[in-house]
């Protein structure tokens, strides 16, 4: 597999530019890239240590037949590449090997280790077929994706005489056929390399397929419900990243090659590309031209690969790595300016991962596809690239941290605010219900001031009248001041506490007149029935019935001369509206004919409608017995309970 | 009655106690053997002089009124103590009552009547105006837990649902007491209440003077309790 190359650049950023919170999280992540890292030079490390007991064969006697060429026999070096030798073309190989006779104890299984050969291969041992990969000429399957182990079975050894290895491939073209390596030693140590380096190669493929197919997935879903561009990027960049790792692992892949070939280079233009233009969406840094310039570079290095495939030419592709190649170099200024200037850890995060991803792009252009600097077999960039899904995977947290954390936030700014509302309407309610509470106090002081007004000031100014006279009654002066009196004890009255309570109203009424009564010999017959508690309103004009009262019992007192008084009250629950009817009987003279000149009845009468009517109460004042005489008074009071 | 009823009054108020005194004066089975004008002066007469009848002016420059009558009826229980009270206030009496006062008297210019209601006293009578009966049945209607107002008096049975509501809930009322006050409070006076109990008049005095004296706290243990305190019991 050819391949080589990436990378990514960039600056500003992104959405996420989370200052503090995020920087617990990469820091950690930082650590994390670091320590993959580590653990995988390691691994490297390892995988290329060789045990002793085996020996590395470095050169063989190569016949080479390339398609359209005349057939070639000569000494090749390993790790030897056919592609670099017939680029753009397929072709037969066959090594042969003469491998020491010592070099295996004789009573010890015997093994051979081989890798990058292909890409179909038959190997033979002193004559015999020994092991077959893929079929020979069938491109179906490609043996350069795995090491080969073949063991050899003790039988075929010729003691004392090097050993003959003969092997046959046949190959097409940019498919990174060769002979990379072979080894020969005994079965156990080179099982343990071959588990090694198999181990390391396909569990890194896969780890990244599934990582990538993973963090692609959540992207993808990510950018379907958000539609934010980022993931978008990042979903593509990643599925388009699977392909190659597949491929590394995948040894019968039923798409046949070279198509097979230029879908893995447009899918791996792609994911260099777009991670790329990843990069710089997290730094929210996106110049146009830059933009223009990596999809530039994208559409080109996809044509390039597909020219290359389609047309047998190697450079071609190796041209359109280089195009990435640079793209990603020319981003770099951005991703080092908002981690070294703007300081934002996101930035930093990425300027690691973003050179040592173009690092592992230049040793994988330079030296593996290049064959540059003593070239190298193995490529780097998936590892690198694999930087990048971790840092979505951080940016995801961190941002669904702070999405939470926001909401947290934004709820304890709620309630502090429902709190500021409800103190406000607490207050507001205050207020209003001090302003009811003051008005009422007003009203009750303007009735009490008119009450006294009304009362004690006009019967004072009634005495007043009577007192400046030449010759005043002493008889008419008292009853003025007795009137006063009345009048002075009835506002009084009205301030008690009890004066929403109808029977005691009466009660007082009656307990103040007492005295005047049995001193006019007249007897007062009691028939106050249970009234119920009366609405509060209702009291303010409970004055205005016992003054209503008052005159008629100064009516009689006055005027009617006579010995008896029935007063009677009750409640009639059952009328509608409910009612308190007050009935007063006496038995004396009875009403007075009408004035011969047509005036209006007494001015007393008048006052007691007046009064009745402002409380809404039907006032009747009638002969009591047409035979018998005496008067009436009945008062029908519609009113509420309370 | 073989000797004059011996009557003390304090009262700040000049023209007042100089007409309380006129009537007292006038009236040949009272005697008045003395007038204050303050608490202090009134209190420390009382030490050495026994007297019937105690007339109280609520307001006095120096101490409250209610003190006289505390002290008084601690220091001579035998002495019953009418307040002065202004016209209006009688809700207000019901203070005064728990202090110990067993009567009242208007100021209002009905003084006329003072020496009649020193002797009903005296025969142990007692007023009481529709407003302090309300009042009174309020109270105790309060203390009883809430229970229904009573518009049937006959129906009550404020003795037997009264619950302890306080720490200090007063002595409860008998069914008989609470249909008096009931009566009283619509506007009834004791003959006619009487009447419609089926009792007699003077029954329903001793019914009014019982209800005072359950607001008497020196009818109470604690009052003994808080007289030993202060040195006045052995």
């Amino acid at each position: 597999m050819c391949t080589t190359n990436r990378k990514r650049c960039s600056r500003r950023a992104t959405s996420v530019g989370f200052p503090s919170v995020a920087g617990g999280i990469h820091r950690q992540l930082f650590a994390a890239l670091l320590c993959l890292w580590l653990a995988l030079a390691g691994v490297h490390a390892h995988a290329a240590g060789t045990p002793g007991s085996t020996i590395d064969i470095s050169s063989a006697e190569a016949t080479l037949e390339p398609d359209g060429l005349p057939a070639q026999r000569r000494w090749v070096q390993l790790p030897f590449r056919w592609d670099h030798e017939f680029p753009g073309l397929g072709g037969k190989a066959t090594y042969r090997i003469d491998l020491p006779a010592a070099a295996v104890p004789g009573d010890e299984p015997a093994a051979l280790l081989m890798s990058g050969a292909g890409n179909q291969v038959a190997i033979s041992f002193n004559d015999a077929l020994v092991a077959s990969f893929g079929t020979l000429g069938v491109p179906k399957h490609d043996a350069t994706k795995s090491n080969l182990l073949v063991p050899v079975p003790a039988v075929l050894h010729r003691t004392g005489q090097p050993q003959s290895l003969v092997v046959r491939t046949t190959i097409q073209r940019q498919r990174g056929a060769g002979l990379a390596s072979v080894q020969y030693g005994t079965e156990a140590s080179l099982a343990a390399l071959y588990r090694d380096r198999q181990s390391w190669r396909n569990t890194s493929a896969i780890v990244y397929a599934v990582s990538l197919l993973l963090m692609g997935g959540i992207a993808g879903g990510l950018w379907l419900r958000q539609r934010d561009a980022l993931y978008g990027c990042f979903a593509l960049a990643a599925l388009s990243g699977v392909a190659r790792n597949l491929d590394r692992v995948w040894p019968d892949v039923p798409i046949p090659w070279p198509l097979w070939g230029a879908v893995v280079a447009v899918c791996y233009a792609c994911h260099i590309g777009l991670i790329a233009r990843f990069v710089l969406l997290v730094l929210e840094r996106n110049p146009p031209w830059l933009v223009r310039s990596i999809h530039a570079a994208l559409a080109l290095s996809v044509t390039l690969a597909c020219a290359s495939f389609a047309f047998a030419r190697p450079s071609l592709w190796t041209a359109g790595l280089v195009v990435l190649q640079l793209t990603s170099i020319v981003c770099l200024p951005y991703v080092v300016y908002g981690a070294l200037v703007d300081r934002r850890r996101i930035a930093g995060v990425l300027m690691a991962a973003g050179t040592l991803a173009i690092l592992a792009g230049a040793h994988d252009l330079l030296l593996v596809r290049m064959g540059l600097f003593g070239g190298a077999y193995f490529t780097l960039t998936a590892h690198a690239m694999f930087f990048f899904v971790m840092i979505l995977a951080g940016l995801v947290v961190e941002r669904y941290s702070r999405t939470v954390a926001d909401y947290r936030a934004l709820n304890t700014n709620l309630a502090a605010r429902v709190a500021e509302r409800e103190d406000q309407l607490r207050s507001a309610f205050e207020t209003v219900r001090q302003q009811n509470q003051e008005q009422a106090v007003l009203l009750e002081r303007q009735r009490i001031m008119r009450e006294i007004h009304d009362g004690v000031g006009s019967q004072l100014v009634g005495l007043l009248n009577v007192v400046t006279q030449a010759k005043p009654d002493r008889a008419v002066i008292e009853e003025h001041v007795k009137l006063a009196l009345d009048e002075m004890r009835m506002a009084v009255d009205s301030l008690q506490p009890t004066h929403d309570d109808l029977p005691t109203v009466l009660a007082t009424l009656r307990y103040r007149l007492q005295p005047r009564l049995d001193a006019a010999g007249i007897e007062l017959v009691w028939d106050v029935e249970v009234i119920p508690p009366l609405e509060p309103f209702a009291a303010r004009a409970a004055l205005q019935l016992q003054r209503i009262l008052l005159e008629a019992f100064t009516n009689v007192l006055k005027h009617a001369a006579a010995t008896r008084i029935v007063m009677h009250a009750s409640w009639h629950g059952e009328e509608s509206p409910p009612l308190v009817r007050i009935m007063l009987t006496d038995n004396g003279r009875g009403l007075p004919k009408a004035p011969a000149d047509g005036r209006p009845p007494g001015h007393g009468i008048s006052n007691m409608r007046a009064r009745a009517q402002s409380i809404g109460a039907k006032l009747r004042i009638e002969t009591a017995d047409e035979r018998t005489g005496g008067t009436r008074v009945l008062l029908d009071w519609p009113c509420t309970l309370a | 009655m073989t000797a004059e009823t011996q009557v003390a009054l304090v009262e700040d108020d000049t023209g007042m106690r100089e007409r309380i005194s006129r009537v007292v004066d006038a009236d040949p089975s009272l005697s008045l053997a003395y007038s204050a004008s303050n608490a202090a002066d009134i209190l420390g007469w009382l030490v050495d002089n026994p007297i019937d009848v105690l007339l109280v002016d609520l307001g006095l420059p120096d101490r409250p009124g209610l003190q006289v009558i505390s002290q008084c009826r601690n220091m001579q229980p035998a002495c019953a103590v009418m307040v002065l009270s202004i016209f209006g206030d009688e809700a207000n009496m019901v203070q005064a009552f728990e202090a110990g006062a067993s009567g009242y008297l208007l100021k209002d210019g009905t003084e006329a009547d003072l020496a009649t209601h020193i002797r009903h006293l005296r025969a142990g009578g007692s007023p009481m105006s529709p407003v302090i009966a309300r009042k009174l049945l309020r109270r105790w209607q309060a203390h009883s837990g809430g229970a229904p107002r009573q518009q049937q008096p006959a129906a009550a049975k404020p003795a037997s649902t009264a619950p302890n509501a306080s720490a200090i809930a007063p002595e409860r009322l008998s069914p008989r007491e609470f249909e008096v006050l009931d009566l009283v409070s619509r506007g009834f006076t004791y003959v006619e209440v009487g009447t419609q109990m089926g009792v007699s008049a003077s029954t329903v005095q001793t019914h009014i003077r019982n209800i005072y004296g359950k607001l008497d706290v020196h009818n109470k243990s604690e009052a003994v309790f808080e007289a030993r305190n202060l040195g006045w019991l052995p």
